[in-house]
């Protein structure tokens, strides 16, 4: 079977699979834990009598029982070294009993281990296992793969790429396994995943394993609109549940099948059963399908882009999308010394702020002197993949840093740029149209940059003509450049642009983009002239615009476009970036003592040090702010979170803002009485003990409460304690465990304090392993939370 | 016998706001809008610093009298997790972990005189890394369902019940936990603190019936 065998197949029916294998090998006596290729090697009746159930069942494909036939999984069993006879061996026994009744697809799985930098395995490594095994799958006469039950796109990717390099012919079917969240174990979701395979592609899409018929159909529905393959779903019959000592899967293959007419609806073009599945099952749903006709193959095929766990659609009306141009060491020392030095810490940050800021894709260019720049390519690929949830536009020249990173990308990107030079249309294009990357058309001939509007369209349609010529490609893959010049140059370089793009909208009827601060190079004032060409491009249809998020006006401007146009649905975007929250700050006090003290309630640390300097500058005495505003203030808190209407996230708040005011005063009243009459409190976590939040929160307060807090840390032995609290001649001290194993090193701290002679000293334990009892037992007191130490060390005192 | 240990990734694990919240014991309804958004974005902020992976492996237990024998070589001592084990002769043995950074910058809040982050922080880890461990559960669960093998309702952890800490010893002793950046002082603490060690048992009578 070829590719367009398969097809023809999925567009005349809907294609039966098989059900489940393992529990089936199972039945027929293979015991747990054993290798199931090498049981089926030794007693091929029972695949054969499993195949025939199913054919007789209805299934029109089954699958060779490869599962875990690839050199990783067969290692586990010493059997690594019998890859390909193993999968030859078991495709010839498959397809010679088919003998013509259907056809038999490779099964290919996840390895079991995973890439870097979760795993060891290095992705070249993994296409090269997947490799080995789709050969010898090939060899053996597999009539297709099927690559499924995988937990992650990118292993996935791998398959898929192994299987287009090694059996080019054969139909690829992909799933993966989806959670009730509707993720894999990776954090794929469905609509990347799918996006992204049949870009690469695959043959068919969908979900086995999984959760029963009902959630993996309700995912076909939602993501049948963006499929341009058949979909699949093999949903479990439920999950096991041991009844009478028997595993049972509860779903009964009535129930199983009367899940058909909501699989057709939902657009299901191939399907099957997965764990507890049975021949009896498949006959239940094959024969209530063969009555329905197969829907339909691929509906409107939409342009998107997709990372690991999000995509962007490029050309549709839903806003306008930002393509955030900051990575890109063009004219940015730092970014340049940061890349010659090997260091991406600075294309992380500006990946994030440019998230942050509203960017939906982000360009990488890192065309730099003195730079590799397909191994930088690569590690910034490999590093925004783990770190941000964004589709990428891999922005270069070069078709060898372009393929490195296509390769490796774990989504679809976006490529920038095709033009119509022959080098980009020789080189630059197939590597794109392997990987079935997204494309930015840009009108640039060899002979330069075409003047008028109608040689720009024909350059264009020129462009476009090529990228035709690839069969994974349609127009809706592609947005063009409008090709922004700047209007310093003279001319009407603009209106040339937005005609450019209203031609792109209203007749090629495809998505465009433009690089926006082009538009005012050498022209003072850029933002303005920035900002309104844009609100004239996004009138002409402007999809996606490249530029800097951080810039207000831009992002304004695009949010204020997006209402006008009707972009921004019930206009939820604009109001959310323009509407006051109605919660915001209460009016705060004008006179600056009843400032300062609404900012510690308040928790509002951004403003409190202004706050404080202008009380100092008008005059008022540190200890009057101290006492009468941060006192008062926390007092309060105190107050709130002792009743329960504050909690410990708002009681931190407050303090961290007294904090910061204590800071600014506290050298100010060094000089003064107040000082000099503070307790003090030695605090520390026991030796053996790592775990000091808690008592980290308690010296926090136990400060805003104005007692002199000498903090040792964790991990402290008792004789360090008893040394501080000798030396600093300390009224109080705090003892934290969060173990059992460690609380006993309380009781030593206190037996080696009575044995020094420090019978004064007041101790308060506290920590997740301790109670009142134990501090009775011990000699000391239990406090249990910060305000609780604060009050015993303030009795203690007034006492 | 001891399978070969796998370490495996969890970059899927959703953060758990719900439960953050309950440990921060704030309760959400009670919480002024504008200090809710504060600390939500405290919250997702300490969650991009967690890295989740995790490690597991299988092994052969017998249990009787309240005694837990792994691989005819470990004993556990706890009538709690034997009543939890009765029905298996396998469990899992896995770890899970937050990573360093969630740690580390919970430190450096409190370094930095913004113990409200610390906190935050510090009860994102917690409260995620449990999540990461019902995600390899849920994991778990679901691969020995494909050959019609159960797990036991309830995972077990060392410190749990009668089941002592010292368990602690004995799974890093079986799981390549330095593999996925957790090791175990002598007082049996891990490090990075936002870690879990767990056992499960299959139940698996290895006889799977299909609707029989």
């Amino acid at each position: 079977m070829n590719k367009s065998e398969f097809r023809r197949l999925v567009e005349q029916k809907t294609v039966i699979l098989d059900g489940a294998t393992g529990t089936e090998l199972a039945k027929r006596g293979m015991p747990a834990g054993v290798c199931p290729e090498a049981f089926v090697m030794e007693y091929p009746e029972t695949i054969i009598d499993i195949h025939n159930a199913y054919f007789a069942a209805g299934s029109d494909i089954v699958y060779i029982p490869s599962f875990g036939a690839n050199r990783l999984k067969l290692k586990e069993f010493g059997l690594d070294n019998s890859v390909r006879e193993i999968n030859c061996r078991l495709a010839e026994i498959a397809k010679r009993n088919a003998a013509g009744r259907g056809w038999v697809f490779g099964d290919i799985s996840p390895v079991g281990e995973f890439l870097k930098p979760w795993g060891n395995l290095e992705f070249e490594e993994l296409i090269a296992i997947y490799a080995e095994q789709i050969a010898a799958l090939a060899e053996g006469g597999a009539d297709g793969l099927a690559i499924e039950t995988m937990l992650d796109l990118q292993q996935t990717r791998a398959a898929l790429i192994a299987a287009k390099e090694t059996a080019p012919e054969l139909p690829v079917i992909t799933t993966l396994t989806f959670d009730e969240h509707e993720r894999t174990l990776s954090g794929n979701d469905p609509l990347s995943a799918l996006i992204t395979l049949q870009s690469l592609g695959a043959d068919a899409f969908g979900c086995n394993c999984s959760t029963g018929p009902e959630s993996m159909i309700e995912l076909i529905r939602k993501i049948k609109p963006y499929a341009a393959v058949p979909l699949v779903a093999k949903p479990n019959a439920g999950m096991p549940k041991l009844i009478n000592d028997k595993t049972v899967f509860e779903m009964t293959p009535e129930t199983f099948g009367s899940f058909a007419d909501a699989m057709h609806e939902a657009g299901v073009n191939i399907a099957g059963g997965c764990c507890g599945s049975s021949p009896d099952h498949i006959a239940e749903l094959a024969a209530r399908l063969k009555n329905l006709p197969p829907p339909p193959v691929a509906c409107t095929r939409p342009g998107m882009v997709t990372c690991a766990a999000g995509s962007v659609a490029l050309n549709d009306h839903a806003g306008l999308k930002i393509i955030g141009e900051r990575i890109n060491p063009t004219g940015k020392k730092r970014l340049q010394a940061e890349l010659r030095a090997g260091s991406l810490e600075l294309v992380r940050d500006f990946a994030r702020q440019q998230l942050e800021q509203g960017a939906k894709i982000l360009d990488v260019n890192l065309g730099l002197g003195g730079i590799d720049e397909k191994e930088m390519m690569c590690r910034v690929v490999d590093e925004l993949s783990t770190v941000i949830i964004a589709p990428l536009c891999i922005d270069s020249t070069d078709p060898e840093v372009m393929e490195a990173a296509l390769r490796r990308y774990p989504g679809r990107a976006l490529v920038n740029s095709i033009s119509a030079e022959k080098d980009r249309i020789e080189k630059l294009l197939p590597v794109a149209a392997k990987y079935g990357a997204a494309l930015i058309l840009l009108p640039v001939a060899d002979s330069g940059i075409p003047e008028t509007l109608e040689e720009r369209i024909s350059t264009v349609e020129y462009i476009l003509g090529e990228v035709l010529k690839y069969d994974n490609y349609t127009k809706d893959d592609v947005i063009v450049d409008a090709l922004v010049m700047t209007i310093a140059a003279g001319g009407t370089p603009g209106l040339t642009t937005l005609g450019l793009i209203e031609w792109v909208t209203n007749t090629l009827k495809t998505g465009s983009v433009a690089g926006l601060s082009n538009v005012s190079f050498g022209l003072p004032e850029r933002g303005m002239l920035n900002s309104a060409f844009l609100a004239m491009a996004m009138a002409k249809g402007l999809t996606c615009v490249i530029a800097n998020p951080a810039s207000e006006q831009v992002m304004n401007m695009a949010a204020a476009g997006d209402a006008l146009l009707g972009e921004d649905e019930n206009l939820v975007r604009y109001l959310g970036r323009f509407t006051p929250q109605s919660d915001e700050p209460h009016e705060l006090a004008t006179d600056p003592v009843s400032r300062i003290m609404d900012l510690v309630i308040s928790g509002k640390k951004e403003s409190i040090v202004e706050a404080v300097e202008q009380a100092l500058a008008s005059g008022i005495e540190p200890n009057v702010i101290m006492d009468d505003a941060l006192i008062a203030g926390i007092n309060k808190v105190g107050d709130f979170f002792s009743s329960g209407k504050y909690f410990l996230p708002q009681l931190l708040m407050s303090a961290d803002a007294m904090q910061l005011a204590i800071a600014r005063i506290e050298p100010l009243l060094m000089r003064t009485e107040v000082t000099e009459k503070r307790q003090t409190v030695v605090i520390a976590t026991v030796e053996g003990d790592i775990h000091d939040i808690g008592k980290n929160i308690v010296a926090l307060m136990l400060r805003n409460y104005g007692f002199k807090v000498i903090d040792l840390g964790k991990d402290v032995p008792a004789a360090a304690i008893i040394d501080a609290v000798k030396q600093n001649k300390a009224e109080f001290c705090g003892l934290s465990a969060l173990m059992t194993t460690t609380m006993p090193r309380m009781r030593e701290v206190i037996e080696l304090a009575r044995a020094s002679g420090l019978t004064e000293v007041k101790f308060i334990i506290g920590g997740a392993a301790v109670d009142a009892h134990y501090a009775d037992e011990i000699g000391a007191e239990y406090a249990h939370d910060a305000m609780d130490t604060v009050k015993i060390c303030q009795i203690n005192v007034e006492s | 016998m001891i399978s070969t240990p796998k370490i495996i990734p969890l970059p899927a694990v959703k953060m758990p706001e719900k439960e953050i919240f309950i440990r921060l014991r704030t309760r959400v309804q009670d919480l002024p809008e504008s200090d809710y958004r504060r600390i939500v974005e405290i919250m997702r902020r300490g969650f991009g610093y967690c890295r989740f992976s995790g490690c597991f492996c299988e092994a052969d237990i017998k249990v009787a009298d309240g005694v837990i024998t792994l691989n005819d070589a470990v004993t556990w001592k706890s009538e709690k997790l034997s009543a939890n084990l009765a029905d298996c002769r396998k469990l899992i043995i896995f770890g899970v972990t937050a990573g360093r950074e969630i740690v580390e910058r919970s430190i450096a809040a409190f370094d930095n005189a913004v113990a409200s982050e610390g906190a935050i922080f510090d009860a994102v880890g917690s409260e995620s890394v449990e999540a990461a461990a019902d995600a390899l559960e849920d994991y778990l669960r679901r691969q020995y369902a494909r050959t019609g093998q159960i797990l036991v309702k309830r995972r077990f952890s060392p410190g749990y019940g009668d089941w002592a800490l010292t368990a602690q010893k004995d799974i890093f002793n079986i799981l390549p936990m330095d593999k996925i950046g957790v090791k175990l002082s002598p007082e049996l603490i891990m490090a990075p603190e936002k870690s879990i060690t767990a056992v499960i048992g299959i139940i698996n009578p290895g006889d799977a019936k299909d609707n029989e």
